[in-house]
């Protein structure tokens, strides 16, 4: 007893696996300002083609697979890492520590070990997501649709993930909770869709560090290809994306989940429909026609579990409306959900012949609603949930309403530019000629695509204020702590010998910031 | 079964999870696997040649596949313009499939037929001298860089593992073949064999 107490005086408790959580949070947030500058210059140089340097590692062709790397592994990888760990957290329960319900990230002990491979998750995948950009940006790409790394990465991304999975599941080993909640199965479900779609996208035959031959070939390479892309939004991690969202639902609003049978029955569709997402965006093609019909089938049926998913959440919240006012988290959670519908919606249209042949491309399948409105605002909302609160709530209110607002700009001038392109491009004069060239089709995208240059402003802008924000408040966070230190030393050192009720006093004052993570501004 | 004996033991959970999911993967690649037209290699379809293998991983490197498609769908604005539409069997060796998921420019299938490589060099070079307006960058790159050779023969050997049919003499000269020859030329021959042949049998079964 008493020397445990002397430890935790000379050390102020600080929780190693805050540290990983935290260094996730700000890692998803660079990547993600990284990816959103780009989407913004690369947005440029496509209205104004003569700004683009001549320069072969700056190309359209390089940066664009690059911008969707940083966007979905970088900031929506970290974030539903991050996320998992504090899920499985939350379903062990101290007794000790009655403020675990509120806060994001549980102070729970863990062994060495289990800190080591969380310390391993955190450099291993950002050593995923930096090796990958850099070898698209060396033109080293799979060629592979949002999954373009080559097979070293691959195979260190397979190595990390089932270090998560492992990770994970040691922690929900400890739980105190009888039954897993409606995250942890979503959680569970996401561990096993990245392993089984990262494993089967990534067979290759190696010829040198960085180059492979897929395994696969021609048609079912196509298909497997857009399993990536998937049919909800996040593509590999659609599940965790939304076993985060669940988690924000229930543990930042403190309501329980509206039906626990409409999460059993819409989760168990999702998990049968989710291997089903090529087909739409393969229609027309050479694929077979009965893979295209049976896959675009699925996608309609996919129109249910996913406004299900959605309304569940949005009915939660409904319980507490005021909420969305006081704490700008949930009013994002909240955008996310109807983000979510729209982009469930989007893709069940797409899964109808006549309004798929209007896209005019194969399917823009990367819709804005799927991968700002979902991917990158679930992304934000738990780095901020994980972060200790931020020292600027108005800052956090400006970037919750730039990025509602650039997320309703990019989806309007998405569907501006598929409406008006697809409706000309299969326009056919009496001769059976075209009736636009495609130079005309493109023209058309032009003012859609500076609305949509707007939006992606407003997103970068928006991340640009929240590293500001996250900055500023974890240095404030640092020196707090270091000054507690002091404190802590200079009253050890007085009262060497007979000190533990001011042991006592002077312990609760070194544990707020440690454990002061996602507080509640409300 | 009753839903909370899932929600107490996650082991039950996974291994339904990924056995469901399994469920859906493998009722579609399963089929497609034996599917006749996917089953085993057209014989009249001629695998790309070291050149033009050469061409697909400048096409990759580049990342063209990012705003251009090379697959011909079957609708009426895309057989208007482009002609027939691709056939399954016409691309049996495409390794990885550069199919494309969105047209930021025209389809690349049929390209060869519509501009000479004259004018294609021209474009590659300065795309608004040929197209103005378009927003296509250029590649002044490739006109500088000659290919090494180097790789080719590791290449074409992996290929010849999964059971494309190159001759041994063929995979033998290769490195010889392309050494020295400018990357644009190699991606003008790639562009050229990816073309769908007509005369690769009509629509498969």
């Amino acid at each position: 007893m008493r020397t445990a107490l002397e430890a935790s005086a000379c050390h102020p408790r600080v929780n190693h696996h805050h540290h990983v959580s935290h260094d996730f949070s700000r890692m998803a947030v660079i990547w993600g300002l990284l990816s959103l500058c780009l989407a913004v210059w690369l947005n440029l140089i496509w209205l104004w083609p003569s700004l683009g340097p001549e320069v072969a590692w700056l190309s359209y062709g390089r940066l664009a697979p690059l911008q969707h790397h940083l966007l979905l592994y970088g900031l929506g990888g970290s974030a539903v890492i991050a996320g998992g760990y504090s899920i499985a957290m939350h379903s062990v329960l101290q007794r000790e520590s009655r403020t675990d319900a509120e806060t994001a990230i549980p102070d729970i002990a863990l062994t060495p070990f289990t800190l080591k491979l969380m310390h391993f998750t955190f450099l291993g995948w950002q050593a995923v997501v930096a090796l990958g950009a850099l070898a698209i940006v060396a033109g080293y790409s799979s060629g592979q649709y949002m999954a373009e790394a080559p097979w070293l990465v691959d195979l260190l991304m397979t190595l990390v993930w089932l270090t998560v999975a492992w990770v994970f599941f040691t922690v929900l080993e400890q739980r105190t909770l009888r039954r897993l909640p409606v995250a942890c199965w979503y959680f569970i479900a996401g561990l096993m869709l990245v392993l089984i779609q990262h494993v089967l996208i990534s067979l290759s035959v190696p010829i040198g560090l960085l180059e492979s031959i897929p395994l696969f070939t021609g048609s079912l390479e196509a298909l497997i290809q857009r399993w990536q892309a998937g049919p909800l939004p996040g593509g590999i991690f659609a599940f965790g994306l939304i076993a985060l969202l669940h988690h924000m639902v229930t543990s930042r609003s403190r309501l329980p989940l509206y039906s626990h049978r409409l999460a059993t029955t819409s989760f168990w569709m999702l998990v049968l429909l989710v291997t089903w997402g090529g087909a739409p965006l393969l229609f027309a093609s050479a694929l077979p026609a009965w893979s295209q019909t049976l896959g675009m089938a699925m996608g309609i049926l996919l129109l249910a579990p996913g406004l299900a998913l959605s309304l569940n959440g949005l009915m939660t919240l409904k319980e507490d409306w005021h909420s969305l006012r006081r704490d700008p988290l949930i009013c994002l959670v909240a955008a996310t959900l109807v983000s979510f519908a729209l982009a469930v919606l989007e893709y069940s249209l797409l899964s109808l012949p006549t309004l798929n042949a209007l896209t005019f491309s194969a399917a823009n399948s990367l819709s804005p609603a799927a991968s700002l409105g979902v991917v990158a605002t679930v992304a934000i909302v738990m780095a901020y949930h994980l972060l200790p609160p931020m020292r600027s709530l108005a800052l956090l209110k400006t970037h919750a309403l730039l990025a509602i607002i650039g997320t309703l700009l990019c989806v309007a001038a998405s569907w501006a530019t598929t409406l008006l392109q697809g409706s000309m491009w299969h326009v056919l004069a009496d001769d059976g000629r075209p009736l636009y060239t495609l130079s005309e089709v493109l023209e058309v995208a032009r003012m859609p695509m500076m609305i949509s240059l707007g939006g992606l402003a407003c997103w970068a802008l928006g991340l640009l204020l929240m590293l500001l924000n996250v900055t500023r408040t974890l240095a404030d966070q640092k020196s707090e702590r270091q000054a507690a230190h002091e404190r802590q030393r200079l009253s050890s050192g007085s009262h060497k010998a007979s000190s533990e009720p001011a042991m006592h006093s002077a312990s609760p004052s070194t544990t707020p910031p440690a454990t002061s993570s996602g507080g509640h501004y409300a | 079964m009753r839903h909370v004996l899932l929600e107490r033991h996650a082991g039950l959970m996974t291994a339904l999870c990924l056995l469901t999911m399994s469920l859906g993967a493998l009722a579609q690649l399963v089929p497609l696997g034996a599917h006749p037209s996917l089953a085993s290699a057209p014989e009249d379809l001629k695998p790309l040649s070291a050149l033009a293998l050469e061409g697909q991983r400048i096409y990759q490197r580049e990342g063209c596949q990012q705003c251009h498609t090379r697959m011909v769908r079957d609708l009426p604005g895309d057989t208007a313009r482009h002609g027939d539409a691709t056939i399954a069997r016409a691309r049996y060796y495409d390794r990885p499939s550069l199919w494309g998921v969105e047209r930021w420019g025209t389809d690349l299938s049929q390209l060869p037929a519509q501009h000479d490589d004259a004018w294609q060099r021209l474009h590659l070079n300065d795309p608004r001298s040929q197209v103005p307006g378009s927003a296509m960058p250029a590649y002044p790159w490739l006109f500088e860089q000659a290919l090494s050779g180097e790789g080719i023969a590791a290449r074409m050997r992996a290929l010849q593992g999964l059971g494309v049919p190159y001759a041994e003499d063929e995979i033998l000269a290769a490195p010889n073949d392309v050494r020295g020859t400018a990357e644009i030329t190699a991606l003008l021959a790639y562009l050229q064999q990816a073309a769908p042949a007509s005369d690769i049998a009509s629509r498969g079964p």
